[in-house]
């Protein structure tokens, strides 16, 4: 059977400029991934590009989810398909309350009208699972919420949506100790309730691996993938660095 | 004492009274030539706290004071602040489209010492800056923070910074989106600095990578808008593996 | 001049009567020419004077133009009052010793960072000099139907066989072009009284590396009395009527520089645009209709600037249009700084297949000025692409408007059309609108529009004082740095940093207010019948609509 996301060949450009050039790797249903690498190395390219983000141009390869060849998709079509980002930055949206944007996005990935109460009930229970002010539902889109908040709102948008695979770009930067406690234990309760989503967590920090023990780690360097490995490899950049990768 | 906050209440411009405020009660001093750093939960004040020190027009302070090597800050605007020598690496940087990173740094280093003629022409002395930092050259010559990665960004805040030559660098979350790499040119070129020109750090910081390279004189725990405890690297080691909940 | 502010409006018959028939067909021009008069003037019976109720002229303040004060423009070959005449010149080589007659206005288009190739001389419509530099005029030919001008140039051949053959037919940058989208008394008026079109033409196959310049002079003067009916009084606002037609043949490549100023700019070595500012005049000085036409032969390549730096008491209602043929370029940039209130209507016809259109402007208002943009992207044949980028600030009471349309007709499939419109506000009195609007006829196309209207953002003014940077600084370079982008596209180089340097000088020290308070910075006031406009925040406004595969 076809992996559920795979990157095939994957050669990028953003403003001109070669980012990727020639990305392979595979999430299998089920697996989490990391991707680790310097600054600059394409890890949120690789993100964007998966999820269809117009910034990016795609010059060679594929992406196939379930098989089928997606790289000409629209982000909308990807996102109704079940392919999910929790964004390094997301964007506050003056205007737009969050109960209204969630109903929205539940209603386009699962093709189903939702009451505003039902959705407020599950937004409700993960405000509550990921430590969030319950007063934020009130809120606009992102609007006044802190980093933090941010962050959590992103994995809260991931339990509601219900993803086939989900992507995680750098969601434990600048999150606390508790939030990141909390991220992980939010990911863990949609992992067990859809055991069979995959994911693909880009990351910096090697202690957030910690509790959701990705099987393979990649290195990503200058657009390239340089080696895939276990746990032992996030240990051995915590304390070398990538110096020894940037040649 | 080059940095003494006392007793600091602060809340958001215009707040409805009643709403509470962000620092409350806070207490904080920072000798020149040291390293501290200030943790806290998310949402406890940590980046209202350095916004207040640089003046951000969208805080008020209530009551305290905020003095900065002898002078009470309260009344200067940000700009003359900066100008004694107080630096903020923010958090987020704000994109400024249209203006290259380079000439806002010549606008800013003509500004701050215009008797001071440097030795090496501003120019040079950039190059070299982004050198240090690893920061791409061809960045100097865009937008300012116009479609960074949150790594460049860093980088760029410590070319700025050093250009500068702050008395004070308050730093919120440096290492937030940095490589290691990226982690150890950053304080490497801190401690020089800190050497150099006895410039005072405070590291805002949820993780302790940063804080093993820097090794801070003093650790601050900030929750609820003020200091609740402090120690040195074992407090911020503890944190690191605990979390904040013996403090709530 | 109160009454030119009266908001009075009535029967156009009567508020237009000294624009008459006679008047017109009177003009001096080959027949093809008096047919477009008269089919005007037929236009001009049934034109009802435009009112700010008028989709069209929504937010324009229009209103406030007295029709009847309008004054007709003299005939040619009138003296004009209290100037002298613009003499022709000599390739610009004086004996070594001699003083020349007058500064080489081709002096005046370098101050713009502009070395023409050629400079162009037009005074109240009409062909008034041509200068030429040592090396030559290039291989291109200017024209009029109305004068000699063979004599003007007084070098080549080129130039008089082209204008016997001018004479003769109407030329394609004329005939060729889609009528006015939005035909009105402005666009009759100007039509019934064209003086008569100066055509600049460039040969097929030619190359033209410097810019050609052309100063469109207006001395905002009305006809004198021993010309012109006796019936004129004191407060007439005098018309100006101006054509420049800009045909490049197959593969060729030019590009051309308009400015329009006030005459005494030159007799007075600085233009009274720079004193009197910024539509602060009271009244109206005078009314100026110009029309620019560009026509692109295949392959053809076209930069174009246009300047806008009238006084403060000028109106203009302005046409700027254009007709691609196929795999022709044309790239277009409109600057508009003076003027009380100054329109123009951008209409690009990319009639042949893989034809393309850059269409920017920038402007700038202070004062009570008004800008007024109206564009029109028509899109004929397959494969084309129009990408339009229109910006603008307004200070102290200026306003400005914005109004595009796309239109991608039946069989222009494959054709992409953008269209962004971003607007700063610089105090609480100045307002903008921004109104969108797209009509698709066909299925395989990509279109986008953006448009945004905010207040120099605080934060960016904040995170420049923490460098130091004094605030007013901070605006100035978040002023600039707005409209960076555009001017580095300019399709003239060299003017951008005459360019660069006005809109530091335009955004000035900033209010007391502003300086005290960076998060306090501009918001301008906006009604709330605008389908996009102002407010303190700002709002951003994108729509995308993508033809199926």
């Amino acid at each position: 059977m076809a992996p559920l996301l795979e990157v095939i060949g994957l050669h990028v450009e953003a403003g001109g400029q070669p980012i990727l050039r020639g990305v392979d790797l595979a999430v299998e249903e089920g697996e989490i991934c990391a991707v680790m690498g310097p600054n600059g190395s394409g890890k949120s390219t690789l993100a964007g590009t998966i999820t269809g983000s117009p910034e990016y141009k795609v010059t060679a390869g594929t992406i196939r989810f379930r098989g089928e060849d997606v790289t000409g998709w629209p982000p909308d079509v990807r996102a109704k398909a079940g392919i999910f980002m929790a964004f390094q930055h997301p964007e506050a949206i003056d205007g737009v309350p969050l109960v209204q944007f969630l109903r929205q996005a539940v209603a386009a990935r699962t093709g189903q009208q939702t009451s505003i109460l039902e959705v407020r009930v599950a937004l409700m229970e993960w405000l509550e699972k990921l430590g969030m002010d319950p007063a934020l539902a009130g809120r606009y889109l992102n609007e006044g919420f802190s980093g933090g908040e941010r962050k959590r709102n992103e994995i809260l948008q991931m339990a509601l949506l219900q993803p086939e695979v989900a992507i995680l770009d750098e969601t434990d930067s600048g999150l606390d100790i508790d939030g990141i406690q909390a991220v992980t234990s939010g990911v863990l309760a949609v992992r067990s309730a859809r055991p069979r989503m995959g994911m693909l967590l880009v990351t910096h920090y090697a202690k957030f691996l910690d509790n959701l023990a990705p099987e393979r780690i990649h290195i990503m360097v200058r657009g390239e993938v340089r080696r895939t490995g276990g746990r032992e490899l996030a240990d051995l950049i915590e304390a070398e660095g990538y110096e020894q990768w940037q040649q | 004492m080059l940095l003494a906050i006392r007793s600091l209440v602060a809340a958001a411009s215009g707040a409805p009274p009643g709403s509470g405020p962000i620092l409350d009660g806070l207490d904080l001093e920072l000798e020149e030539g040291s390293v501290h750093a200030l943790l806290g939960p998310n949402g406890s004040g940590k980046s209202t706290f350095a916004h207040v020190v640089m003046g951000h027009p969208g805080y008020e302070i209530q009551s305290g004071s905020v003095s900065f090597a002898g002078v009470d800050l309260e009344g200067l605007a940000t700009w003359q602040r900066a100008r004694l020598g107080v630096f903020l690496a923010p958090q987020q940087s704000t994109p400024v489209p249209g203006v290259p990173l380079r000439e806002a740094i010549a606008a800013a280093v003509s500004l701050r010492s215009p008797d001071k003629p440097h030795a090496t022409s501003p120019e040079v002395m950039i190059s070299a800056e982004a050198q240090r930092a690893g920061l791409d050259m061809a960045l100097l010559s865009r937008a300012l923070n116009v479609d960074l990665s949150g790594g460049e960004q860093k980088r760029s805040e410590v070319v700025q910074m050093s250009m500068l030559a702050p008395r004070l660098a308050i730093l919120d979350e440096i290492d937030s989106g940095l490589d290691i790499d990226g982690i150890r040119a950053v304080t490497r070129r801190l401690r020089e600095l800190v050497l150099e020109n006895n410039m005072a750090v405070l590291v805002v910081t949820h993780r302790t990578r940063i804080l093993e390279e820097l090794n801070p004189r003093r650790v601050h725990i900030m929750v609820h808008g003020r200091i609740v405890d402090g120690g040195g690297m074992d407090l911020a080691r503890s944190i690191e593996a605990t979390g904040f909940s013996a403090y709530r | 001049m109160e009454r030119a502010c009266s908001g009075y409006r009535g029967d156009p018959a009567v508020e237009l009567n000294r624009f008459t028939k006679e008047r017109s067909t009177g003009l001096a021009g080959p027949a093809w020419l008096t047919a477009r008069r008269i089919g005007a003037l037929d236009l001009l019976a049934t034109s009802d004077p435009p009112s700010d109720a008028d989709e069209n002229w929504r937010y324009s303040g229009i209103d406030a133009l007295d029709f009847g004060l309008l004054a007709p423009p003299s005939l040619p070959g009138t003296s004009l009052p209290g100037t002298s005449p613009l003499r022709a010149t000599e390739p610009a080589t004086s004996p070594p010793g001699a003083s020349p007659p007058f500064t080489p206005v081709t002096d005046l288009v370098r101050k713009f960072g502009i070395s023409p190739s050629i400079t162009i001389v037009i005074r109240d419509g009409r062909l008034a000099s041509i200068e030429v530099p040592e090396d030559g005029p290039p291989a291109i030919g200017v024209a009029t139907c109305t004068q000699p001008s063979a004599d003007l140039l007084g070098a080549g051949d080129v130039p008089t066989a082209f204008s016997a053959r001018y004479l003769a037919t109407e030329p394609a940058a004329l005939k060729e072009m889609p009528p006015p989208e939005w035909p009105d008394l402005f666009t009759a008026l100007h039509d019934a009284f064209d003086p008569g079109p100066v055509l600049i033409a460039v040969p097929e196959g030619t190359e033209i590396d410097k810019p050609i310049a052309v100063l469109q002079l207006v001395t905002g003067q009305r006809a004198s009395n021993k010309n012109a009916p006796d019936d004129s009084t004191a407060d007439d606002v005098p018309v100006t009527i101006t054509t420049l037609a800009i045909e490049l043949g197959a593969s060729s490549r030019a590009s051309v520089i308009e400015i329009a100023m006030e005459a005494t700019t030159l007799n007075a070595g600085e233009s009274r645009e720079g004193a009197s500012g910024t539509g602060d005049g009271a009244g109206s000085r005078s009314v100026v209709l110009p029309a620019t036409y560009q026509y692109l032969g295949e392959g053809a390549t076209l930069g174009y600037v246009g300047l806008q730096i009238l006084p403060g008491d000028y109106w203009q209602v302005g046409r700027l249009a254009s007709c691609v043929q196929a795999d022709a370029k044309l790239s277009s940039l409109s600057i508009s700084l003076g003027g009380r209130y100054a329109r123009l209507v951008t209409e690009s016809m990319l009639a042949g297949r893989g034809s393309s259109s850059e269409l920017l402007a920038l402007y700038f208002g202070n004062g009570s000025q008004v800008h007024d943009m109206r564009t029109v992207q028509q899109h004929g044949g397959s494969h084309t692409k129009s990408n339009l980028l229109f910006q603008g600030a307004v200070g102290g009471e200026a306003r400005s408007v914005y109004s595009g349309l796309i239109r991608v007709l039946n069989g222009a499939v494959k054709s992409d059309a953008f269209q962004t419109n971003r607007n700063l506000i610089l105090s609480d009195g100045a307002r903008a609108d921004s109104v969108p609007n797209l009509d698709i006829q066909e299925n395989d196309v990509k279109c986008s529009h953006a448009s945004s209207i905010g207040p120099i953002d605080p934060d960016q003014v904040y995170y420049l004082e923490t460098r130091g940077i004094h605030p007013d600084e901070a605006r100035r370079l978040v002023v600039t740095g707005f409209f960076r982008e555009i001017v580095g596209r300019s399709p003239v180089s060299g003017i951008g940093e005459w360019l660069q340097a006005k809109v530091e000088r335009h955004t000035g020290p900033s209010q007391p207010a502003a300086t005290q308070a960076a998060g306090d910075a501009g918001g301008g006031e906006a009604g709330s019948d605008a389908p996009v406009n102002a407010t303190g925040q700002g709002r951003q406004v994108t729509g995308m609509s993508s033809g199926g595969e």
